[in-house]
């Protein structure tokens, strides 16, 4: 294990779903027209006390500790970096799709241009100059928190120690130990969707009404 | 946060504290008077904030507003000050001898004095009496308190609950909450959701509520936001607002064109043609006795040729027929192409939008990263401004001067052409009296720029490395000039650090009030309302705050005019994310984020009518205006409205094709893609001639908000 393990933190008690991160993220890292490295996906969420809420949920790639995309890829192009974080090296891609299959998150994407498959690389060209990732730099709300997970002087480190059990990663069961975190994520999961999802404000998900 | 629609925003399953309570549009009136009805009936209002006849009273008792709820009111039908505030002369009280110092004097109201049961002066009483009725010096008066408590009770919990759509226990709820917190409490109303026909309501509501629990100026109610020191005004160093010489033009010699601030009956058209032995005449558009400046009526008031032509308009980075509901329709296009209409029409813009379309001249303008500006955020509490800089060169042309083509240097030299007072040489005092030239926008903004460095205490200079590593140092030789050699660098001190900002302690004084208290009346009773008549119908709106269902522009109820149950919905607009208000369609990163806006539902009603999340609908109003777009079926989404988020829906803006000399260039339908409302216009203006939008009967603005429409699959 190397010194350095970088992760984010989302708060989705703040995140107020602006997208300034889906748009700083375009502007940063120039993912072609229909992709997105980051997004966030909105619904109308009914809670248990009746009352309708707007539930906002930014989705990256989740640069996990077990990750299913760098296991299945066959030439190496996927890997993890000294900091922890998946990155693809595009040299060696040949663009066989396999870790596209393979992420249950979905956040790998073909570039039909290249013929290369991309995704979120957590800015890595930034963060290895000091800088934050640009959808965390923009955040209006300090919702997203990046920082060294080893650190337990880092201000994530601190804030995952104070969520505890509150900070869950995506689809744990899965085993592939995501290290985006989110607070707030098993109340948002357990409202009952009562709207479309939408992806920005595409439809991602009709609303077929309350089943 | 009560709102027609559900926004994306704070209220998430996690946040704690805070409810999306739906409400129909148009119906504020509703929900604020029946929380005023709560808190006379429960008494948990402040009675003594609302008794403060005068700032100097609440400010011995502790407070920092006063209301005028005990000023009398003349209710004797036959009395000549009839609905006017009660007079010392009414009264027959005498006053205090005139301060022959003053350019004004102050009017002196009577309340009856709380401690002593007697008619006073508002300047004398400690308190007034607030539900006082009877007789002073044989005149029928009462309180405006005693009439809020009537009109608020026209309408029992279980009515008001019905109009609005909320529940009667949330209401209860609610009113009780907001009775429960002393002067700790507020409230925020303002924005899209909240403008329709009876618009003023929610203003009116907002402040008799703020009052009624005695907020105003106090630390933790209604904190005054807003502040920052003088920039554009008379500052520390430069007077940017004298001008010597300027026209002496205000609405005391010259008619607002979008008939604001001025009575029917005292206009000269009226007078005239009463003197021409018209009885009764009635306007082409209506005029309102109150009401500010408004774009949306200007544009009508420019295509009806009335009250006069309009013979050159000039717009900035504005859009105002997109932005006006109703107004984007072929006949205002039409007028707006005649030059026997419209002579001249220059746009000065970034962009080509709806209104630049239909221009004479185009003047392009900078950007917000190629410009200046020191914006003071009204919603911010602390005391300070922000500085918008040139960050970026320029990309419209450079002129031989080194000068950008941008508004301001457009304005500087149609100024100078037409010589006109306070542009060029010798355009702006100091504050020792000498002229400084304004011949670029450096001129102006940089001196702004300097007014804030000085302000309160001077920001220390800029030092050499940090202006190095913010490549201050190599800005343009015409920024320098603009201001002394001593103001310079403190002013790239701001520039360096984008604004200044004093902490809260600069206005949060010790004794729980703003530091900088000023007087703060709120209206129980609205004189200049009750005075107000209606020019077709004679008709007058309550002086206190009541529910009025929507209206045209004689007040005669719209559901008069049409069937509400052939109409049922209602409409809303709201601010697009992924838009601004008539900009950003061209962008095709925020294209690429959201295609196209929606037809927001109520689920309920969506079942009702059979429609499904992404079936295109049409919502249709009396007299035949189409919106049609893709439904969203949400239960974010009060029942009973519709809701569009405005910004979609372009007709132009590179949506179209343009035949320039022959050459087609094809448009990108993409621009296009979405929709907006297609507000109907007012029926009663239609009867007297002109084409009017539905509008605000106080503020003149348009109805954005409420209409009537039904909705079917298209």
């Amino acid at each position: 294990m190397s010194e350095k393990r970088l992760g984010m933190l989302i708060d989705l008690g703040v995140c107020i779903g602006c997208n300034a991160c889906t748009v700083a993220c375009k502007q940063e890292n120039e993912p072609p027209l229909t992709k997105f490295n980051t997004w966030v996906e909105s619904w109308d969420a009914e809670t248990e006390d009746g009352r309708v809420t707007r539930a906002n949920l930014p989705k990256l790639c989740n640069h996990c500790e077990n990750p299913a995309c760098v296991s299945v890829c066959p030439t190496g192009a996927s890997y993890q970096a000294e900091d922890g974080t998946v990155q693809i090296d595009q040299d060696k891609c040949i663009g066989c799709k396999y870790c596209m299959a393979a992420c249950p998150y979905g956040v790998r994407y073909m570039v039909e241009e290249s013929g290369d498959v991309s995704k979120c690389t957590f800015c890595h060209h930034r963060t290895t100059e000091g800088l934050l990732p640009a959808c965390v730099s923009t955040c209006v709300t300090t919702s997203r928190m990046f920082g060294d997970l080893n650190d337990p002087d880092s201000d994530i480190s601190k804030k995952l120690a104070e969520a505890g059990d509150k900070a869950k990663g995506l689809m744990e069961d899965l085993g592939m130990e995501p290290r985006v975190y989110y607070i707030g994520l098993d109340e948002t999961l357990a409202a009952k969707p009562v709207s479309a999802v939408h992806k920005g404000g595409n439809v991602i998900a009709p609303y077929e009404g309350r089943q | 946060m009560l709102d027609p629609t559900l926004a994306n925003g704070v209220v998430t399953p996690t946040a704690e504290g805070i409810n999306w309570v739906p409400i129909k549009p148009a119906t504020n009136g509703a929900f604020y008077s029946a929380i005023a009805q709560i808190l006379i009936r429960d008494n948990t209002f402040d009675a003594d904030a609302m008794a403060f006849p005068s700032h100097e009273a609440a400010l011995a008792g502790g407070y920092g507003g006063h209301t005028n709820a005990t000023y009398l009111v003349i209710t004797d039908e036959s009395h000549p000050n009839y609905r006017k505030l009660m007079r010392a002369a009414d009264a027959g009280l005498e006053v205090p001898p005139a301060d022959p110092e003053a350019t004004t004097q102050p009017t002196y109201y009577v309340v009856i004095d709380a401690a002593t049961g007697e008619p006073a002066l508002h300047t004398t009483a400690a308190k007034g009496d607030l539900f006082f009725e009877g007789e002073v010096n044989g005149v029928k008066v009462r309180t405006g308190f005693s009439m809020l408590r009537d009109s608020v009770n026209e309408r029992t919990i279980d009515e008001y609950a019905e109009i609005t759509g909320i529940p009667a226990s949330e209401i209860e709820r609610m009113g009780k909450e907001f009775g429960s917190h002393g002067h700790k409490v507020s409230v925020q109303a303002a924005a899209a959701s909240t403008a329709s026909v009876v618009g003023f309501d929610t203003p009116a509501g907002r402040e008799l509520l703020k009052a009624m629990m005695g907020t105003n100026q106090m630390t933790g109610g209604s904190f005054p936001a807003g502040q920052a020191p003088v920039t554009e005004g008379k500052g520390a160093c430069y007077d940017l607002t004298t001008i010597a010489g300027k026209p002496d033009v205000s609405n005391k010699n010259a008619v607002m064109i979008s008939r604001g601030s001025k009575a029917w009956e005292k206009t000269d058209e009226y007078k005239s043609r009463v003197a021409a032995g018209e009885k009764d005449p009635k306007p082409m558009l209506p005029w309102y006795t109150n009401a500010p400046q408004s774009d949306a009526q200007a544009i009508m008031s420019i295509v009806n040729k009335y009250p006069y032509q309009c013979k050159i308009l000039m717009t900035w980075m504005c859009n105002v027929i997109q932005a006006t509901p109703g107004a984007m329709r072929d006949e205002v296009i039409e007028k707006l192409k005649d030059t026997s209409v419209l002579p001249l029409h220059i746009v000065c813009d970034i962009v080509v939008g709806e209104m630049a379309q239909y221009a004479d001249y185009i003047v392009p303008d900078v950007t917000q990263y190629e410009s200046f500006g020191l914006p003071t955020v009204s919603m911010i509490g602390g005391f300070g401004t922000t500085v918008r800089w040139e960050a970026k060169t320029p990309e419209t042309t450079k002129l031989a001067d080194d000068r950008y083509v941008c508004w301001e240097t457009f304005l500087i030299d149609v100024a100078k052409a037409c010589e006109l007072p306070g542009w060029g040489e010798n355009a702006i005092p100091d504050v020792n009296g000498t002229m400084h030239p304004f011949n670029d926008s450096y001129d102006y903004y940089l001196k702004a720029v300097a007014n804030l460095a000085y302000a309160v205490e001077p920001v220390e200079d800029i030092t050499a490395d940090e202006a190095h590593i913010q490549g201050l140092d190599e800005l343009p030789k015409n920024w320098k000039k603009a201001v002394t050699d001593e103001e310079w660098p403190k002013v790239l001190k701001v520039l360096s650090r984008g604004g200044r900002y004093w902490g809260m302690d600069y206005k949060r004084g010790a004794d729980g009030r703003f530091k900088g208290l000023k007087a703060k009346e709120a209206y129980v009773y609205n004189e200049k309302r009750a005075l107000m008549t209606n020019p077709y119908s004679g008709k007058r709106l309550s002086p206190t705050l009541n529910y009025n269902e929507q209206m045209f522009a004689d007040l005669s109820l719209m559901t008069d005019h049409y069937s509400a149950d052939e109409y049922p919905f209602l409409c809303s607009e709201h601010k697009p994310k992924f838009r601004s208000v008539t900009m950003l369609a061209n962008s095709p990163i925020m294209r690429d984020i959201a295609a196209h806006n929606y037809i927001e539902m109520n689920e309920e009603d969506a079942a009702e009518l059979g429609i499904k999340d992404g079936d295109m609908v049409r919502a249709i109003t009396p007299r035949g205006d189409v919106t049609e777009g893709e439904a969203m079926v949400r239960a974010g989404q009060v029942k009973g409205a519709f809701a569009v988020a405005f910004g979609y829906g372009h007709i132009n803006y590179g949506a179209q094709d343009v035949e320039i000399d022959g050459k087609v260039t094809k448009g990108d339908p993409a621009i296009a893609a979405g929709t907006r409302i297609h507000m109907m216009v007012d029926p009663v203006v239609a009867e007297h001639g002109g084409l009017g939008i539905i509008a605000d009967n106080d503020a003149s603005s348009p109805g954005r908000c409420g209409g009537m429409f039904k909705i079917e699959k298209a």
